[in-house]
């Protein structure tokens, strides 16, 4: 026991301390009952895990961890929850059957990852996999920065037009008109002068504007 | 200079252009002026291709590789697209406002750029990503008729299932990755090469890793285990999407498979000849026996599309060259059958609309040779190619697989797959019985009269594409020759 203290370097205790907050708030996103906690559970292991990838010298996948599941995923999610008005349902309400089946996946990604770890030194040693942190004096996110708009130019390309494929697809599935809205034609406006809108009488007492 | 992904540049710049006009209030004037444009530019590509193939051949940054054979599916990729951006034009006359929508263009041509960029992937990162390019763009496009369920059920459906078939590749893309180190096609395939060679165990991770990057293929041309989508699909969708799902998107499918199977894969054939031949017999039989319970035309066709497709994996499965050429070969004529087939049926509801009447079931189709005897022709020789008919050109597809197998050995199955097409050729010969011996349910009907625009639009492609079929037999070696000349 005693020999495991003195064996804790600062990163060694970083690491102990994210994974077991990951490991808490991770049982705790699917045991809580409130899914506005559940959710916020969520963002507590995301911003662990990029803790966890800080260690690990990666700092541009740790922000990346941050910007997009912290900043975009999860507040979506949230807006998700908040607007369904789910009511807090009990747990044992859980199909069994469903149970199973998730007991059954998660015995089998268990399994996967034990062979992993104990196969792990037969893919480390390939070469191609570590090409691009080669560079130890350089940054890795101007690494990946130099990399990403020579090497990779094309692929990087592509990946920008299926964002936009994706920006595109959603605004015409999504923008409809609808019958009687009233909307804004601005050329209308426009074109309204003083002559066909304005009109100038002296109605007399009793009868109005006729 | 950049001359291989010419095509592709001018697509997605192009499809900018267009993105400015969708400001313009009447949609439907510029979508008219969009369809003839994008014609224009797709007509003047082809006369472009084609007048030197061997120019655009080159690799770009290890990314793209552009062979004869890819410039070969271009050109007929170009060829389906713009037959199908006539009946687009069709649709606009029909008064069909559907696709009326500058959004529309710009969205097809990402779905053309997606799909070249596909075939000439180089590299499996390259190709993950040309394949989501061209997946989105299709969703978008299935999706694109709002009001109807049935539409968004078939959207939904593809969406769904094309997602997985794209992880499953993305998981055998990492298997692959694990043990080579790296992406590229031509290092995969030298790595392979010096692996197998080589007694270890790093053999099973490779057929794993080969049978899950196929298994995400064939997903696009819905071999057996992944044949669930066709039928649903193409009840649902718009007719249009349908087309293009049949034509352009096989094409994408079949040329990506033999791009890999000559490439990286090249030192696994063993394994993949009897994959091949498992899953072709198989689409095969269940292609042939389910299409027989159905009454929707349009459910039918996506269960021949099955049966279809399965031919083609068993030439594939006959290994070599040999093979893999008929299967090309193959895959034209059942490309050029089906895109005039699906010319001619949307003729015929958009003008059956006309008179309100409905083209779904089978015997919507009782006495159709009355009411319009020369689509009922076009659509009797279509069926009869379909069904491989000699004269015509779909018995010669059906044939060269059959010698192919033959030559390898496996008789039984070429047995196999005849007697379970001549069930098939029941269904479509049942079609036909529908249009010229029965009666028409009503019987005071009208002939339906010649229409110049709608001639232009429908006829002119589907008549293109019958003269094909016909004319075939005389010179089969033209096409024959083309085919061996881009494989060499």
């Amino acid at each position: 026991m005693i020999e495991f203290f003195n064996s804790l370097s600062f990163s060694n205790c970083m690491f102990y301390m994210f994974s077991g907050v990951i490991i808490l708030s991770a049982v705790a996103v699917i045991s809580v009952r409130n899914p506005v906690y559940s959710v916020l559970f969520l963002i507590v292991t995301f911003i662990n895990a990029a803790g966890l990838f800080i260690l690990l010298g990666a700092e541009f996948i740790a922000f990346l961890m941050v910007i997009v599941y912290v900043g975009a995923v999860a507040v979506l999610f949230l807006f998700v929850v908040m607007m369904l008005n789910i009511r807090n349902r009990p747990l044992c309400t859980i199909n069994r059957q469903l149970k199973y089946t998730a007991i059954f996946i998660s015995g089998i990604v268990g399994i996967e990852i034990f062979f992993l770890t104990r196969n792990w030194g037969k893919f480390s040693g390939k070469e191609c996999i570590n090409r691009v942190v080669e560079n130890e004096t350089v940054s890795n996110t101007e690494m990946i920065g130099q990399v990403l708009y020579t090497e990779y130019f094309y692929p990087f390309q592509i990946a920008g037009l299926i964002l936009f494929v994706a920006m595109i697809g959603s605004i015409v599935l999504t923008l409809r008109k609808r019958a009687g809205v009233r909307r804004q034609v601005t050329s209308k406006q426009l074109y309204r002068t003083k002559e066909n809108s304005l009109i100038l009488t002296s109605p007399k007492i009793g009868e109005g504007v006729q | 200079m950049g001359a291989p992904i010419f095509a592709e540049v001018s697509f997605v710049i192009v499809a900018f252009v267009y993105l400015f006009l969708s400001f313009v209030r009447d949609q439907k004037r510029i979508a008219q002026l969009l369809s003839y444009i994008t014609l224009g530019i797709l007509v003047s590509l082809f006369l472009y291709f084609i007048g030197d193939l061997e120019r655009f051949i080159g690799n770009i940054g290890g990314f793209f590789n552009v062979t004869k054979l890819v410039m070969s599916s271009k050109l007929l990729i170009l060829f389906v697209s713009i037959v199908l951006l006539s009946l687009v034009g069709g649709t606009f006359f029909w008064k069909d406002y559907l696709f009326a929508r500058a959004e529309f263009f710009v969205i097809f041509l990402f779905m053309l750029a997606g799909s070249f960029l596909m075939i000439e992937a180089f590299d499996f990162l390259s190709l993950y990503l040309a394949m989501e390019l061209q997946a989105l763009s299709l969703y978008v496009l299935l999706a694109f008729k709002k009001d109807d369920p049935a539409a968004i059920e078939a959207a939904v459906k593809y969406f769904v299932l094309s997602s997985v078939a794209s992880g499953v590749f993305l998981y055998g893309v990492s298997f692959i990755y694990g043990v080579v180190g790296d992406t590229n096609f031509l290092l995969v395939y030298e790595a392979l090469n010096s692996i197998l060679s080589v007694e270890g165990s790093e053999k099973t991770i490779i057929y794993i890793g080969m049978a899950l990057v196929l298994s995400g293929l064939v997903f696009k041309i819905s071999l057996v285990p992944f044949h669930m989508w066709p039928p649903d699909i193409y009840q649902g969708a718009p007719i249009w999407v349908v087309t293009l799902l049949a034509t352009v998107s096989k094409i994408v499918g079949v040329t990506v498979i033999i791009n890999l199977l000559t490439g990286p894969f090249k030192a696994l054939s063993d394994q993949w000849e009897l994959f091949f031949l498992v899953l072709g017999l198989l689409s095969i039989a269940i292609g042939s026996l389910s299409a027989l319970a159905q009454n929707n035309l349009l459910r039918f066709l996506g269960f021949s599309t099955i049966a279809h497709m399965g031919f083609i994996s068993l030439s594939m499965a006959g290994g070599d060259y040999m093979g893999l050429e008929k299967a090309y070969v193959y895959l034209i004529i059942y490309v050029v059958m089906i895109l005039g087939f699906f010319s001619l049926l949307m003729e015929g509801k958009y003008r059956l609309k006309y008179i309100g009447k409905k083209l779904e079931n089978l015997d919507d189709f009782a006495g159709f040779s009355k009411i319009a005897p020369g689509m009922s022709f076009m659509l009797a020789l279509f069926l009869f190619s379909l069904a491989g008919i000699p004269p015509l050109a779909g018995f010669f597809a059906k044939l060269y697989v059959v010698i192919v197998l033959v030559r390898e050995n496996l008789t039984v199955y070429a047995v196999l797959a005849l007697l379970f097409s001549i069930l098939g050729a029941f269904y479509y010969l049942r079609l036909i019985k529908f249009m010229y011996f029965d009666e028409p349910k009503d019987k005071n009907f009208t002939c339906l009269e010649f229409d110049f625009k709608t001639f232009i639009f429908f006829r002119v492609p589907s008549l293109l594409c019958m003269l094909f079929i016909i004319f075939y037999a005389i010179w089969p070696n033209r096409l024959i020759n083309f085919v061996t000349f881009i494989f060499e």
